[in-house]
């Protein structure tokens, strides 16, 4: 790339930042922007074999490479960096996940019992030693030779280099954003609830615990949110606000405990610490995008009382004609369903995305994206993909 | 025996009060044993009720369905064995290449509480493992669980595999899950298609019913 290419580059990734700003802060923009929700599905798009994908590098850069060049997207959720299993695999064991020719995933399993809940939460590194690291690599797990650990160590670099190496490529040769910045207090931004969720007791004993050891459970949300929720509140409150021109966001946060909670455990384990958090985002003027997977529509009206510009709701299921309805002052990201994406033709889905774009995005407040990621290979045609990137990037509000 | 007690414990999920009162019937020789689960049958009814309303989610579905088989495994020992309780037997499975089973367990005790003796095949299942298992017990009803995109695909193979070993018009073929919408029910080329546990058990009842 040369001189020019290069400022054309960062040129387009400040006006893209600027237009997921505005939207988010219901400012009416020229356009509507698209960030693009897709997964694994760009390893079958791009005809790539997917064990390939998730375990060589290169072939992940070409899958990205080929979709950038071939979608004119202006944000996109994956750069390849989810779903790499070396440095795992250099330990000898496949861990909880496994991948086909035609799907990743993750093997069902829990890190604790209730029993366990407070150790875990008294000292995690420890609990990480003595109890989840022998579950997943065997009792010997620390016992491996040493050629073990320097591979295992080597592709933990590798991995390292990858990362930021896509976020240039991305950003620098295709001009794409990066959609927030980390949370200063712990990696990504997880409440005790959803942290018992995904990965301490898993759903099941989630919701039994929820009526068996309601207090056991409140208890630990109530500890979670001492060690890592109220340091990023407090961080958040003497931070000096928006990030206008670094990223999409200023916060991104990721809810699915929503779906087990009935309206009185979402009030009791979940409501207390996300409204604490963001009200310290609406003090300081800061827009969090939320990505609620499954349905989050009957808990709409509880981000309602925010001002415009607090919260960007990205809906994985629920109607976006309808959230607005619901919550006229949150910003939706979201609009395209898996079921419009594979099913429906390239005309009905530029009809719906113009649809969507003259309802909810003429005024601001609306950001174009895929409800569910697009991960498996019948989740989008590529015919439709491409008819909503031409449309969308050209159709003038 | 006080059944309108146990629809309301079992209803309201008051697991200690139900499991005192089933563990009563058994104390009292288990003559009741019918009458107590057709309380807890009636109380699943309201929780599914309370569910469509929006009261329970999907977390109080699973609790009520770890209490249901912990109230009827107390009082195993007293049933007939005889299957007299059942509406019917049917399959229930989540179909191959989709490993999800929190909507399969939740129906699966939506089934059984509704009267179904239900053959739960597992998750990943392969269209001729369901074929052949319907054969070999005589299964006329099939549940097919799935939450990728993938599943549709598989659940179509499904049916098809019923259609190529002859037995697709002796069948009736219920889909459900994140993806299956009436379009994909129709590819699918199943007689229904589900959005909720409480469909699938009204659905089912009227087949086994006809």
């Amino acid at each position: 790339m040369d001189k020019a290419q290069k400022q054309q580059m960062k040129d387009l990734k400040a006006e893209r930042i600027r237009l997921f700003r505005d939207q988010a802060n219901f400012k009416p923009t020229e356009r509507v922007p698209h960030f693009c929700n897709a997964v694994t599905w760009k390893v079958f798009d791009a005809g790539e074999s997917l064990p390939e994908a998730l375990t060589d590098f290169k072939v992940m850069e070409r899958v990205v490479r080929h979709f950038l060049e071939t979608y004119n997207v202006d944000g996109l959720m994956d750069v390849g960096i989810r779903n790499q299993f070396n440095v795992t695999e250099a330990f000898g064991s496949e861990g909880y996940y496994y991948y086909t020719e035609e799907a990743v995933g993750i093997k069902d399993h829990a890190h604790c019992t209730v029993d366990t809940l407070m150790d875990y939460l008294e000292d995690p590194t420890r609990y990480t030693w003595e109890k989840i690291l022998p579950e997943k690599y065997g009792e010997d797990w620390v016992n491996k030779d040493i050629e073990t650990w320097r591979k295992v160590f080597w592709e933990y670099l590798k991995y390292t280099y990858f990362i930021i190496h896509m976020g240039s490529v991305s950003g620098k040769e295709f001009g794409i954003p990066s959609l927030a910045p980390n949370n200063p207090a712990k990696g990504a931004i997880q409440f005790g609830i959803e942290e018992m969720e995904s990965n301490l007791l898993g759903i099941k004993d989630l919701s039994i615990a929820l009526r068996r050891n309601k207090d056991l459970i409140r208890d630990f949300c109530e500890k979670w949110d001492e060690k890592y929720i109220d340091p990023l509140i407090e961080k958040t409150y003497l931070s000096d606000g928006p990030q206008d021109d670094k990223y999409c966001f200023d916060a991104s946060i990721i809810l699915l405990s929503h779906n087990i909670l009935n309206p009185k455990q979402f009030d009791t384990f979940l409501w207390p610490s996300l409204k604490r958090l963001l009200d310290a985002y609406a003090f300081k003027g800061m827009n969090v995008r939320i990505f609620a997977e499954g349905s989050i529509l009957r808990y709409a009206d509880k981000f309602q009382y925010y001002p415009k510009g607090t919260v960007t709701m990205h809906l994985e299921q629920d109607d976006p004609f309808a959230f607005r309805e619901a919550a006229p002052n949150v910003a939706i990201m979201g609009g395209l369903s898996t079921e419009l994406l594979s099913g429906g033709t390239p005309d009905e889905c530029v009809a719906h995305t113009k649809k969507l774009c003259d309802e909810l995005g003429r005024q601001g407040g609306f950001i174009l994206s895929e409800g569910k990621m697009l991960s498996y290979k019948n989740d989008c045609t590529s015919d439709n993909l491409k008819a909503i990137c031409d449309f969308v990037s050209e159709y003038k509000l | 025996m006080d059944t309108k007690a146990i629809l309301d414990a079992m209803a309201d999920l008051e697991e200690d009060e139900l499991m005192e009162m089933m563990q009563e019937v058994m104390d009292n020789g288990g003559a009741d044993v019918n009458d107590a689960l057709d309380a807890c049958q009636e109380g699943m009814k309201i929780v599914g009720e309370r569910f469509e309303e929006g009261e329970y989610f999907v977390g109080d579905l699973i609790y009520a369905g770890e209490i249901l088989t912990a109230a009827m495994e107390i009082v195993k020992p007293a049933l007939s064995g005889d299957g007299s309780q059942s509406v019917g037997k049917m399959i229930l499975c989540t179909v191959k290449d989709d490993l999800h089973d929190i909507g399969k367990n939740i129906v699966r005790a939506m089934l059984e509480a509704g009267g179904f003796e239900v053959i739960d095949l597992g998750i990943d299942v392969p269209p001729e493992k369901i074929v052949e298992t319907a054969k070999a017990e005589g299964i006329k009803i099939i549940a097919l669980s799935g939450v990728l995109t993938l599943a549709i695909d598989s659940m179509k193979a499904t049916v098809d595999a019923f259609k190529a070993a002859g037995m697709r018009d002796d069948v009736k073929i219920i889909v459900g899950g994140a993806p299956v919408s009436e379009a994909a029910c129709a590819t699918i080329g199943a007689d229904e298609w589900a959005y909720s546990p409480k469909k699938t058990v009204t659905v089912c009842q009227g087949w086994a019913a006809s």
